[in-house]
């Protein structure tokens, strides 16, 4: 496990992590979400003694600088393009295993994993993004480290990608191993990700696991259209319940679609559609890291 | 320890940049030795081919020796520099477990490097010379070439420079910055503070020591001069203390 306890990193008088304290289990993805600037890539680079703060983050109760071979315990993507642009990609991978101690035929084995077999030789500056993120990938778990820590490597990626990507990590955390993985991509991290962790100005927001974050902090709703919207509106208001017209219909918070037919039903109202609307982890972020964001663009004005 | 040091080696021979700049070093060895101080011998240079020490002075000149080794020093900036500018510092620093690991593999491969240099520097040199000579069918009188004397002056000169070089990456932490200072101090910053400073003193400014432990003393000490040993004691004072400032800041700051 990674235990990380109270990090805090100042940059010139800016609280950049603020006393962020969490675990990171084995054969799990955790998820590590918070809007841009609010120090997740920080926190990950405190995590690995990149930068220097306050606090510590054990990996099996040791520091990282306690084991021998640092490489064989955790494995980083912090930056897609890494890599000095005119080495090939066999050479970048050669000199990480000859820093990791790492045999060097693994470097052929780990540019196969990734699919980069073909173009091993290639100076990888001119890799397309996806492709720089798979390399980064391959440096990761170039040792097989039991951990992985990994800041938004889904970027770039194209779709057949962030599926290789997903099944990739998951698979990786069920063989025993842990992942920590940054990502904007929210759809994706609820299908990968057992835990998430949510920071927002360098603090904690929430730390649980997908499912309680869900269902513990948005509502769900039911959509509904019906021949007469507004018959069916008072009848619900008339039992405490929200509706609100959206899209030729209702959205009616804190009930089932059973209360909502029976509604309907009972006041002779012909429903037409009836569907529930369960709260996503888009949802919950953005309602979670409302007023934490470091650039909040405009609004977008409805045209209607 | 040993897997860093073969690492930054290895760096050291997947760049192109690394091939280039030796490219440009012997490009300009095989100019300068076999063609000045060869072929066109006697037409430019200050000592007769009939002087017994006129190899030995040509060769051992700033002009023979500094370009090949500023080329040295600009690889072992790079090799340094690009961690930073491709950012893969963060794997060195997290394949290691301690930072002053990391560093002394670079202090080592850049003494590897300069060591290379300054071998290929002495032997062809010289060599180039003579041949130079050969070519132009000229006969130079006897020489007397003394080789501990010539191969120790170059090899600290080489080892020095490149050590100057990676200390300035590690302050600065920019290709940019480092490269202009390397170039910017020994041909301006440092004749501007001689201007302020007595002839005896600017023997102590750490550039002029390094280029003095080319030159003087090579066949008899001039009165006043710092011999090659006492300027070589200079430019380490000036290493050591840089070194101390520059190892401090490699561990405690950000990574990049």
């Amino acid at each position: 496990m990674i235990k990380v306890s109270n990090l805090s990193k100042k940059f010139r008088g800016t609280v950049a992590v603020d006393d962020l304290s969490f675990s990171v289990e084995t054969g799990k993805v955790t998820g590590f979400l918070g809007p841009n600037g609010a120090g997740k890539s920080t926190t990950m680079r405190l995590m690995l003694g990149l930068d220097k703060g306050t606090g510590t983050a054990t990996y099996d109760g040791k520091l990282l600088h306690e084991y021998e071979i640092p490489s064989k315990v955790v494995g980083i993507l912090l930056e897609a393009k890494a890599y000095h642009t005119t080495r090939s990609a066999r050479n970048h991978l050669k000199i990480l295993a000859t820093e990791g101690c790492v045999p060097i035929k693994r470097v052929d084995e780990d540019l196969d994993i990734v699919g980069l077999s073909d173009v091993a030789k290639k100076a990888p500056g001119k890799f397309s993004l996806g492709m720089s993120q798979r390399l980064g990938i391959a440096a990761a778990i170039l040792a097989n480290p039991k951990y992985l820590i990994l800041d938004e490597p889904a970027n770039g990626l194209d779709p057949e990608g962030i599926v290789w990507m997903r099944e990739f990590l998951k698979s990786y955390a069920d063989a025993g191993n842990a992942v920590f993985v940054s990502s904007h991509l929210l759809s994706e991290m609820a299908q990968m990700a057992d835990n998430v962790v949510v920071i927002g100005k360098g603090k904690i927001i929430a730390n649980t696991s997908i499912s309680k974050l869900i269902s513990g902090n948005a509502k769900s709703s039911v959509y509904v259209r019906s021949s007469n919207l507004t018959k069916l509106q008072k009848l619900l208001e008339a039992k405490s319940f929200d509706a609100l017209s959206k899209d030729s219909g209702l959205e009616v918070s804190g009930a089932d679609t059973d209360q909502v037919g029976k509604i309907a039903f009972d006041g002779g109202i012909t429903v037409l559609e009836l569907s529930p609307k369960h709260a996503s982890l888009e949802d919950v972020f953005l309602e979670l890291t409302e007023g934490t964001e470091q650039f909040k663009a405009q609004e977008v004005k409805d045209k209607k | 320890m040993l897997a860093s040091i073969k690492s930054e080696f290895r760096k050291l021979i997947t760049v192109r940049s690394t091939y280039i700049l030796s490219g440009i070093a012997l490009a300009y060895m095989i100019f300068y030795n076999f063609y000045i101080v060869g072929f066109r011998v006697g037409h430019h240079l200050i000592y007769s081919p009939s002087n017994p020490h006129y190899l030995m002075v040509e060769v051992s000149r700033a002009g023979s020796i500094a370009a090949p080794i500023l080329l040295s020093s600009i690889i072992a900036v790079l090799l340094m520099a690009h961690e930073y500018r491709y950012n893969t510092i963060m794997y060195t620093l997290t394949n290691s477990n301690s930072r002053n690991k990391s560093l002394f593999a670079k202090v080592v491969a850049v003494t590897g490097l300069t060591i290379v240099f300054a071998l290929i520097v002495e032997i062809l040199s010289p060599l180039l010379a003579l041949f130079g000579a050969h070519v132009d069918h000229l006969h130079l009188a006897h020489q007397i070439f003394y080789y501990r004397n010539f191969f120790g002056r170059v090899m600290f000169y080489s080892w020095a420079y490149g050590m100057i070089g990676l200390l300035l990456v590690v302050l600065f932490r920019n290709i940019v910055a480092s490269i202009v200072a390397l170039f910017f101090i020994p041909v301006t910053i440092e004749p501007l503070i001689g201007l302020l400073l007595s002839d005896h003193m600017k023997q102590y400014l750490p550039f002029t020591a390094l280029t003095n432990v080319l030159n003087n003393g090579l066949l008899v000490n001039v009165p006043g001069q710092l011999s090659a040993v006492r300027s070589a004691i200079t430019v380490v004072v000036y290493l050591v203390i840089g070194w101390v400032i520059a190892w401090i800041l490699f561990l405690r700051r950000d990574a990049s």
